[in-house]
């Protein structure tokens, strides 16, 4: 294995995607490594490589602890001379992808395996949440505080209010994507949402209810980043990233996210707009945050948010979040940042089975996340397009 | 015991904050001053279920920070006081404050 950069200049691209699928009761031995190795040997099957293929290692997962990025390399027998982890939740997946395509077309690396996945059963899951950071466990803890949900509950009544936007409006985001999830065989919650059913779910955080908030599952997900020579069939090419963190100190009341000031860079890069995306996946951990990056990323033709939920997503069934989302998918710890990247591919490689939007060409996915005192601090965004 | 929200105050630029941080976010500086942030008005609300769940408030300070508390009783649009109770942030309506709405 060459060791020093080489081979400068290449065009780096996504051969392939793979998702360990997603369970609520993941059966006794599919622990975190088991699901990571899973995801790791799906994606480079698909892409037509092995393991021996491989010299680059990207790792996104909160319940890999003690190990770290280079203990998975042992455990996957791999190895490598590019090596990275990632703790940054929901917006992991964007950043170690333009980490990954940048290292490739420098010739640092020529085959990555990007991974991130988790299980965390109930009682890792509770001390992931209290001691999220130092703010969570010094700030929210002392307030009876379980999770993010009361922190959306307030934003969603935020953006509601400042919007006109009732229970309703905001509940098409996860009764559009439960249609989706109904033909994912992969997506924990598959079967039709009526918005009585919505409407009538238990409150959570009000007005949060049940069908706001992510189900947790065990599951990991996988991407190759590779040379375009090495890939074989439909490829994924990036066209821009797109990363703003810390933007506004915790202070600002988000009825404009980081993803408004981010996007004009993002489109001006890719060289499209969004008018021209077949797909979009936006990181659902709360349905309004869906509405909140679908308007700031300039989704919303006219900013006309009832008319988009009601009729582009809910009657036309435009393709956002088409696995159904983490809403009805289910929210893997860290892999929620790659789940919509995977996603992503699999459209653009036409590999989407039954719910494989016809013509898929151009998609935008981002990653979102890491609470820090009142909403997420890091927006990424990047635009995929279909290589043929 | 509780005692009124004192709140962080940076020594060159005079922006206040909450929580506490190292460094000024708009200037850079690094040495603080103490003031007052035990006034404000509660801008959302939210009910978590569950025995003897809370309910929290978003509020916003008098003196600039936009803070997270405890607020029993406490509606959105009143006028509230902060106070620090064991390390944890409550934000109690101001009497006359409340059946305004
Ligand atoms: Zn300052």
């Amino acid at each position: 294995m060459r060791t020093t950069a080489g081979g400068a200049d290449g065009e780096a691209v996504i051969a392939a995607a793979y998702e360990a699928r997603y369970e609520r009761h993941p059966a006794a031995g599919r622990d975190t490594t088991a699901l990571l190795a899973e995801a790791f040997a799906g994606a480079l099957e698909e892409a037509g490589l092995t393991a021996a293929d491989v010299d680059g290692l990207g790792v996104a997962s909160f319940s890999l602890q003690p190990d770290h990025a280079i203990d998975l390399c042992w455990r996957l027998g791999i190895t490598v001379r590019w090596l990275m982890e990632d703790p940054h939740g929901g917006a992991s997946a964007v950043n170690l992808l333009q980490h990954a395509v940048r290292a490739v077309e420098a010739g640092d690396a020529e085959t990555i395996v990007l991974l991130a996945g988790d299980h965390l059963d109930r009682a890792a899951f509770a001390r992931l949440v209290r001691q999220y950071n130092r703010a969570t466990a010094e700030q929210l803890v002392p307030l009876g505080y379980p999770g993010p949900n009361a922190l959306f509950a307030m934003l969603t009544t935020r953006y509601g209010e400042a919007h006109g936007l009732d229970r309703e409006d905001l509940g098409c985001v996860p009764v559009a994507q439960r249609a989706w999830a109904g033909r994912n065989p992969g997506a924990v919650y598959r079967a039709p949402l009526s918005f009585e059913e919505y409407l009538a779910a238990p409150p959570v955080a009000t007005p949060l209810t049940r069908y706001d908030c992510v189900p947790v599952v065990a599951g990991a997900d996988a991407i190759v980043v590779t040379r375009r020579e090495r890939a074989a069939g439909p490829t994924v090419r990036v066209r821009a990233i797109a990363q703003l963190h810390n933007d506004d100190q915790q202070q600002d009341d988000r009825l404009r996210s980081g993803f408004a000031t981010l996007a004009p860079d993002l489109w001006r890069t890719a060289g499209v707009g969004p008018e021209d995306v077949d797909a979009a996946y936006v990181y659902d951990d709360y349905p309004v945050m869906a509405v909140v990056q679908a308007a700031d990323l300039g989704l919303v033709p006219g900013g006309d948010l009832r008319r988009w939920l009601r009729r582009t997503l809910v009657e036309e069934a435009w393709p956002l979040n088409t696995s159904g989302g983490q809403l009805s998918a289910g929210q893997a710890g860290a892999a929620a940042g790659l789940h919509g990247v995977v996603e992503a591919v699999q459209q653009l490689r036409g590999r989407a089975g039954e719910r494989q939007v016809p013509a898929c060409e151009l998609a935008v996915v981002t990653g979102y996340g890491m609470v820090l005192y009142r909403h997420g601090a890091c927006h990424g965004a990047a635009v995929l397009e279909r290589l043929s | 015991m509780s005692t009124p929200l004192r709140i962080p105050i940076c020594d060159r630029c005079a922006l206040a904050l909450w929580p506490p941080r190292t460094l000024c976010p708009r200037c850079g500086g690094g040495a603080w001053r103490e003031g007052d942030g035990s006034r404000g008005r509660a801008e959302q609300t939210t009910d978590l279920t569950g025995d003897g769940a809370p309910r929290l408030a978003t509020v916003r300070l008098d003196a600039g920070p936009v803070v997270i508390a405890r607020a029993p009783g406490v509606a959105a649009g009143d006028r509230v006081t902060l106070s620090l109770d064991a390390g944890a942030l409550q934000a109690d309506p101001d009497p006359g404050s409340h059946d305004r709405g």
